[in-house]
Parts: structure tokens; C-alpha cells; sequence
């Protein structure tokens, strides 16, 4: 009986005060796009307009795309298909809207549409309808044609749910089309990788049989920058993607490491020792105007311009004791330190909108690394990942809504992706170790294969 | 025999008979005597030390000694109201969310004379009434007021409305956009919203006024021709609602189904610091 009392009391505690902490914590979500309530839409599967297999399967791999895009989002709550009515629709006179509208669906949009053959080609007709406005509820119309192969109809599917993300998410594009560049090591070497933003299409780029890290897209995806150790001593490759061949840039003495592309393409800022002590330089991308931008002992490395305005460079040193987390000017000055809780702090990654800086730091009590988020005008930090693992170099979507990080939770070193207030984690790569990951921006073609 | 008993206990012979079932009682006389003597000694000494010097908790003033009386018998002084076992309301012996395990009976001693009232058989478990079920299967009339769903009218929680850690705000957009086009007024407030942050407005501003902008979307999204219709009379706050819009800015194009060439926002926030 003297218990009950006190167990009540334990069950109170425990309901309320995860509450109070997340409601501590929220404040993060508004500037990374995800402290909106969510979209409530339902996905019906697209349905064949024939029976041929090819249709079939290309549709199947359709449905799952575009599923998987926008639940992947972070602005949809997804309608569970086991409640959508019977009678799915593919054209916009079969939608009727009472039983969308009401429970159990009670959906705000509904996608749907059908797929066909046309003179051999995959034709997809797809629609997204407001079911609260059934007079007209039109909201997106589009009609995409490709072959008819799994690779085009995964194209597709990223297109429509591209479409749907940029109306719905308030004019902030998808980014379904992107791709994520990483380290991996399943060759044997440590080479430098590319596949989409969903971990499909894993395609090696480099084959130098030797170390390749720290790849860095360019602002027009066209190039990546990435530290090579082919020639005995750690340099700046620079890889085109429309040519598949290397660009030149010039060869330093000593230790050439993390490029860090400026947001207009002109500028490579790294960490290079030719003068003896790891320093940050910057240079033209041909290697011109080369420039020293930190002067003081010990290492200063890992670069990050900031993407809005390209007027500051976020990077860690170890003037003081331990890494730290460091903010300076572009041209050098200014240097000031954003992190002064002590610890331990590396791999700082600038969030699209210039308002967050995402870091991995290992703070005295959990003796390994965790992603962090810095709010650069107040100075609040907020952690990102908890209780699985090691967890670094955290690397932004250009909608700033995910980052994508290497961890060690699911036993070795793989790529994962989350939301940037760090729920909904997904494992990306799972063959050999693979880590180092860096995100695309937007500008590049999802057409452009490799 | 005689002499054989003799030879077997000596100790026996060495005593007569009589003085051998009698040995205490001349010790137990002595033991008697000696205690009455100790506690007449005990009493005696005690007075004569009482006399000589105070104990503990003499009053040395003797002549100033304050009278106590009980408070029941002191008229006009109401007493204080007597000790009550409160009830919690929070934590009680209501039925929670978790299924509650069986309780060990404990072992009691039962008399005979208290015997445990079957409960069942000395209360009947009362019937229920049955519900009339057709009632509810009645369609429900719609007041002749009411607005058909999607075709107009405010809504109970306007989607052109928002509230995030930095305050509350809404939108409002000119003509019948707002009800064509529902969901694209939702995606421009949950964009204008999300920008709007309370890292703008220094931590010794808590409210504010509420602030009216009014600016334009184009065609294409881009956001033009801010302006502030009514200042909140803080120049931060009025400089964080800018910020929020132009941040926000390319938003969605308009709905390809619209046929203006632009659309007018108001946009107001009510910063309140929580």
C-alpha cells in the first residue's frame, strides 16, 4: 500500500518530464524547417493501365520511390494505406472526397495517378488534389515520360515528389534528385563513392588504389574536391564529373587536407602544413591568389564556408588545448571561438541557411563523438544524437531539413541520414566501411549519370 | 542396608534431616534486611541532597513563576483547526494507464466472529437499461447557417494561422485566394513561420505589439515590395518580421490555375518570448 503512492508519483515524473525537456528543446526545429505541423497525405499506389510485366515491375518500383520520398521528407504524415477506402483513383472524376476527408483517412492531400506504355515509353500521369477544397481541388497536374527501366522510373518518382515538397513545403525545393558523395573502403581502397540521396545507385568514382578522403561537391556539382594520398604525400584532387578526368591544382609540401568548396565555386579554402604548422589557406581554383588565413600554433583544419553568405569560415583548432569549434571572416580576421563548454569538437558542417553550424563534438562524460547543432546568433547548442555509438561528420541537404552523418550503431562505420532534429536515423550503405559523407546542392541534373 | 546407605551419600549423612530441606532461609532473611537498609539509605541521602542545591529545571526567581492554563479555557482565542489527513489529487488509488498487478493477499488472523460479506450475493449487480440505439443512426441536421465543407467560410483552426517558440502570426491574402487556394496559403505561412526566429530579437524583449506587413508574391514566388503596414513600436521585432519574409523568399510559385500576375500578403506576428 506505501508504495502505490510513490509509484504514482515515479509515473508522473516520467510523463512529464521528457515533455518538459523536448519542449526545452524545440526551439531548434523552427529554423530548420521542421517545427511546422505536418501535412497530412495520403499515397495511394499508382495503378497500371495494362498488364505487361515490365509495367508492372517499373511501377511497383515507381510506387515505392515516391512513398519512400515523401514520407522521407520530414513535412508529410503519411496516412497508413490500411485505412485509405476502397476504389483507389487514377483519374481526378473517380476521387470521391467524403471518404478522404473522414475519419479514419482524414487526409489533407491525396497523390494519385496511373502509369501506361505510350510507343514504348513509361508515361506517368500523377496528380495531387486539396480533398478540403472539392470544388477545385487541383493542385499539381504532371505527365512524365521516360523508358520504361527501373533507373527512369526511380527518376521519375523523385521528380513528382520534388514537385509536391516544393508547392507543400512552401516554395524550399526536395531534394529527392540530390546526391551524397563518401569514403568507402569495400574495394580494398579507400575510394571516393557516389549514390543518390536514398543510398540507391552506389557507383565508385575514384580508382586510384590508394587513400582517397574528405570529398566535397562544387556548388554546381560538376566537380569534387577530396584529399589524395596517390602521390606518397596527402594533396588536393580536384575530379570533374562532366569529364571524368582530374583538374589540376597545384601540389603543396607536407599535409593537404578537407576542401572546402566557397558558395559561388571560385574558391577552395584547406588545411595545408607547407609552412610547417597545419593552417588554414584559400585559394583560386586553379590554385592562384593562394592566401594564408590563420596564423597561430597548432592545428587548424576543417574548413566551412558559409553558404549564405560566403563571408565566414567556420573551423576547428587546437590553440587552446583540445579542438574547438572557431568562426573567422573569410579574409582571416575576426577569429573567435563559438564553443566554450569545453570538450572535445570536430567536422563542422554550415547549415544552408547560414543559421546553424552542425559539429561532432565528444563532451567529457560520453567519452565518444555525437552530432551537435550550434545556433550561431545565440550561442545554444542542441544534440542531435544520443546513446548509439560513435557519430561524425555530419554533412547538410541543401533544404536543411536533413544532415547525413558516418556512425559506428550498427556494429562498423556506414553512412546514415536523418532529420535535422535528429529523429527518423536511416542506414544508407551497408557493404564495407563507409564513411565521410558529403551532400550534393541542388543545381545538379538528375539526368546526369555517371 | 542402613550401613550401605551411609557408605553410598556421604553428603547425606554429614547433615540431620531437618536442617538439610531448610538451608536458604537464613540468606534470603540477610538479602531482605540489607535491601530494606539500602533504600532507606537511598531515600535519606536523596532529601538531604534535594535540600542543599537546585535540580534540574528550578525556577531560581521563585516569586515570578508564570502561570499556564490550557487554551480550551481561555475565552476568545479560537483554536486552530484540527490536523486533517489531506488526498492527493495527482497521485491517488485511481486506475492508471498501466494494467495493476494482483496484490499478494496478506496473511490475516480471521475471527470467527467477522466474517467476510459475500459481496455478491448481499449487493445484485444492477441491470442495465438498454439503450435505444435508433436514436443515433437519425441523421444529424446541418444548422441552415452552416457552410458546405470546402466550399468557403472560416475555418474552426485557420490554416492561415501559426504559433511557434518565437510568438503566434497569421496570413491573409487578398480576395478569394485564401479559399481557392487553401493549400498554398499554408505552405507560405509554414515557410514565413519557420524563418522567424527568436534568436532576432534581443532576450530583454518578451512581448510586443502586434506587427502588420504587407508585401507581394509574384509569379514566379519571388517576394516583393515589403512593407510595414503597422509597427509593434520595437524596431527589433519589426526587423525580425522582415527577416522571417525575406528569408523566405523565392517561395512556391502561384498556382498555375491563378491568373494574377501577383498576390497581396498581409502577414502579422505577435512576438511573446514563452
Amino acid at each position: 500500500m506505501g508504495k502505490s503512492p510513490l509509484l504514482c508519483m515515479l509515473f508522473v515524473i516520467i510523463l512529464f518530464v521528457p515533455a518538459f525537456f523536448f519542449a526545452q528543446e524545440d526551439w531548434f526545429r523552427t529554423g530548420i524547417n521542421l517545427g511546422v505541423e505536418k501535412i497530412r497525405l495520403a499515397n495511394p499506389e499508382f495503378q497500371p493501365r495494362s498488364t505487361d510485366s515490365p509495367l508492372h515491375s517499373v511501377t511497383k518500383t515507381f510506387n515505392e520511390v515516391l512513398w519512400n520520398d515523401l514520407e522521407a521528407a520530414g513535412i508529410f504524415d503519411m496516412v497508413n494505406p490500411s485505412f485509405y477506402p476502397l476504389g483507389i483513383p487514377t483519374e481526378p472524376q473517380e476521387v470521391k472526397f467524403e471518404p478522404w476527408s473522414e475519419p479514419p483517412v482524414q487526409t489533407q492531400m491525396l497523390v494519385f495517378g496511373k502509369t501506361e506504355t505510350i510507343q514504348g515509353n513509361l508515361v506517368v500521369t500523377a496528380r495531387l488534389f486539396d480533398i478540403r477544397s472539392p470544388l477545385k481541388p487541383a493542385v499539381l497536374a504532371k505527365r512524365y515520360v521516360s523508358e520504361i527501366n527501373n533507373r527512369s522510373a526511380r527518376g521519375v518518382a523523385h521528380r513528382f515528389a520534388d514537385e509536391i515538397i516544393l508547392n507543400l513545403g512552401g516554395g524550399l525545393p526536395g531534394i529527392n534528385s540530390t546526391q551524397i558523395t563518401f569514403v568507402s573502403k569495400r574495394s580494398g581502397h579507400e575510394e571516393i563513392m557516389v549514390m543518390d540521396y536514398d543510398g540507391n545507385s552506389q557507383l565508385p568514382l575514384t580508382n586510384y588504389k590508394s587513400m582517397s578522403l574528405t570529398p566535397r561537391w562544387s556548388h554546381d556539382n560538376t566537380r569534387i574536391a577530396f584529399t589524395s594520398y596517390s602521390t606518397g604525400t596527402p594533396q588536393i584532387f580536384i575530379h570533374s564529373l562532366e569529364t571524368n578526368r582530374r583538374i589540376p591544382f597545384p601540389t603543396y609540401r607536407g599535409l593537404n587536407t578537407t576542401p572546402a568548396w566557397s558558395p559561388k565555386g571560385d574558391k577552395i579554402a584547406f588545411c595545408s602544413s607547407m609552412s610547417g604548422d597545419p593552417e588554414i589557406y584559400v585559394s583560386d581554383v586553379n590554385g592562384f591568389n593562394l592566401q594564408r588565413l590563420t596564423f597561430s600554433r597548432g592545428v587548424d583544419i576543417s574548413p566551412s564556408w558559409n553558404p549564405r553568405t560566403g563571408n565566414e569560415i567556420a573551423f576547428i583548432s587546437d590553440r587552446i588545448g583540445p579542438p574547438q569549434l572557431y568562426i573567422m571572416d573569410a579574409n582571416g580576421s575576426n577569429v573567435r571561438r563559438v564553443i566554450t563548454m569545453g570538450g572535445s569538437a570536430t567536422t563542422p558542417a554550415w547549415s544552408p541557411n547560414g543559421q546553424f553550424i552542425a559539429f561532432a563534438w565528444m563532451v567529457g562524460e560520453t567519452g565518444h563523438y555525437d552530432i551537435y547543432l550550434l545556433e550561431i546568433a545565440s550561442g545554444r547548442v542542441v544534440q542531435l544524437t544520443h546513446d548509439s555509438g560513435r557519430n561524425e561528420r555530419p554533412s547538410w541537404a541543401p533544404d536543411g531539413r536533413h544532415i547525413v552523418f558516418e556512425s559506428n550503431r550498427s556494429g562498423s562505420n556506414q553512412v546514415w541520414l536523418m532529420l535535422s532534429d535528429g529523429s527518423s536515423p536511416r542506414r544508407l550503405t551497408s557493404v564495407g566501411r563507409n564513411w565521410g559523407p558529403a551532400w550534393s546542392n541542388l543545381s545538379r541534373s538528375p539526368e546526369r549519370g555517371f | 542396608m542402613a550401613s550401605m546407605q551411609k557408605k553410598i551419600n556421604p553428603m547425606i549423612s554429614r547433615f540431620p534431616k531437618g536442617r538439610h530441606r531448610n538451608g536458604l532461609r537464613d540468606p534470603i532473611g540477610i538479602s531482605i534486611l540489607l535491601h530494606i537498609v539500602l533504600f532507606s539509605l537511598i531515600l535519606i541521602s536523596s532529601r538531604i541532597g534535594f535540600s542543599r542545591s537546585p535540580g534540574w529545571g528550578t525556577v531560581l526567581d521563585g516569586g515570578r513563576a508564570v502561570k499556564v492554563k490550557t487554551v480550551a479555557s481561555l475565552q476568545g482565542i479560537p483554536l486552530p483547526a484540527g490536523m486533517r489527513a489531506a488526498t492527493s489529487t495527482i497521485a491517488n488509488q485511481t486506475r492508471g494507464l498501466h494494467k495493476q498487478k494482483k496484490k499478494r493477499a496478506k496473511k490475516t488472523v480471521t475471527t470467527p466472529k467477522a466474517k467476510i460479506q459475500k459481496f455478491d450475493k448481499a449487493v445484485p449487480e444492477p441491470k442495465f437499461k438498454r439503450i435505444n440505439t435508433r436514436i443515433q443512426k437519425e441523421p444529424i441536421k446541418p444548422p441552415d447557417n452552416a457552410v458546405p465543407f470546402g466550399q468557403g467560410g472560416a475555418p474552426a483552426i485557420s490554416y492561415a494561422q501559426f504559433s511557434n517558440g518565437t510568438g503566434q502570426g497569421g496570413v491573409n491574402l487578398g480576395g478569394d485566394f485564401g479559399e481557392r487556394f487553401a493549400w498554398y496559403v499554408q505552405a507560405v505561412r509554414s515557410r514565413i513561420s519557420a524563418n522567424w526566429l527568436l534568436a532576432t530579437v534581443s532576450s530583454r524583449i518578451s512581448t510586443a505589439p502586434r506587427l502588420y506587413i504587407n508585401f507581394s508574391i509574384l509569379r514566379n514566388g519571388q517576394i516583393d515590395n515589403i512593407n510595414i503596414t503597422e509597427s509593434s513600436g520595437i524596431p527589433e521585432v519589426d526587423r525580425s518580421g522582415i527577416r522571417a519574409i525575406l528569408a523566405s523568399s523565392p517561395l512556391a510559385p502561384l498556382p498555375r490555375n491563378y491568373s494574377g500576375s501577383n498576390v497581396s500578403v498581409e502577414f502579422w506576428f505577435d512576438f511573446q518570448r514563452q
